[in-house]
């Protein structure tokens, strides 16, 4: 694995979950598991009014039916019905030796949630699919419109790094989203 | 100047909780270990909050004249905090949502509310995607 300065390395506790990536150093890090699912959630800094943290999250899970495809249709599905909901860009690619299907996407939420003095935030979100065999696992970075580009720097080098054990380096990275997200959709 | 609710004619949000499935469990355990449910000035602008010391919950005094149906779903989320009595995690949040979601989706009818609605959109989807938006939210919440 490579070195980039303020990055560092995270390797899953669990050796079922055999998956690692560089992640900003001073975010912090947790690691979950149960059952069949795992989650490592990255929290970054956060948003001006204090009301939403940038995030970085590798969710794998067992899934023998759905493809890449399959799942970012369905999160555009369930997303569509928020307000301001737009898919920015849709793009199939490979990722860590495997078939993936990177979504950019915005929509809006109230924020603070349950708060008298909640403002329609804008919420822009990048995930990644990606399907290694009966595992899905996505990649997601989230953040606040205002924040989204300060960080995306930190989700490329997580999703560059991102490997399974033993991957030959050639297997790697293959950029997904165009710098243009607009003429990514298909 | 704080009111209490149920002087202020809004013990109808209580009893609507009460009515409902997902809510009677919440509605109890206002009703047995919260001393009062009051109008009043929150921390930071929350709609409701619940002090586990006093066994208070106070709902913000802008929502005097929100619908029952509001403040039922309110209730719903700030009575599950009642009920699990413990430090507040991201797992009794998303319970509270929960509540909150559930009781709003039986009783709203025609009714709509940009929070509440949006609650009820967010617990739709799968809990850890629930959970990932919770996480957000709230800075420094440990996972249960």
């Amino acid at each position: 694995m490579e070195k980039i300065r303020g990055f560092t390395l995270f390797e899953s506790f669990y050796p079922e979950w055999s998956f690692s990536f560089l992640h900003p150093i001073e975010w912090e890090v947790r690691e979950s598991v149960k059952d069949d699912f795992v989650e490592v959630f990255i929290a970054g800094p956060r948003n001006r009014a204090d009301t939403f943290t940038t995030s970085i999250a590798v969710w794998g899970r067992a899934d023998e039916d759905q493809t890449p495809e399959m799942l970012s249709e369905d999160y555009i599905n369930r997303h569509r019905p928020l307000p301001g909901f737009q898919t920015l860009a849709q793009v199939i690619g490979v990722l860590a030796g495997s078939e993936a299907v990177e979504l950019e996407v915005t929509y809006e939420m109230p924020l603070p949630l349950n708060n008298v003095n909640a403002r329609m935030t804008p919420i822009r979100e990048r995930r990644i699919f990606l399907k290694r065999g009966g595992w899905v696992y996505e990649l997601i970075y989230a953040a606040t419109e205002e924040d989204y580009e300060a960080w995306l720097p930190a989700f490329q080098t997580v999703a560059r790094t991102f490997a399974f054990r033993e991957e030959p380096a050639e297997h790697r990275f293959y950029a997904l989203v165009t710098p243009v997200p607009a003429q990514a959709i298909r | 100047m704080t009111e209490h609710m149920e002087e202020a004619g809004s013990r109808e949000a209580l009893q609507l909780l009460e009515s409902t499935g997902p809510g009677r469990q919440a509605a109890k355990a206002i009703r047995e270990k919260a001393a009062t449910v009051r109008f009043g000035p929150t921390v930071k602008g929350a709609i409701a909050q619940y002090d586990p010391d006093s066994h208070e919950i106070t709902v913000h005094e802008s929502l005097k004249t929100a619908s029952p149906k509001v403040l039922a779903a309110h209730l719903a989320h700030e009575g599950t905090h009642v009920l699990w009595d413990r430090p507040n995690s991201i797992d009794q949040e998303y319970h509270a949502f929960k509540a909150q979601a559930e009781v709003w989706d039986q009783i709203k009818g025609e009714e709509t509310d940009t929070q509440c609605d949006w609650v009820s959109w967010m617990i739709a989807q799968r809990e850890e995607e629930a959970k990932l938006l919770i996480t957000a939210l709230y800075k420094g919440l440990p996972d249960y």
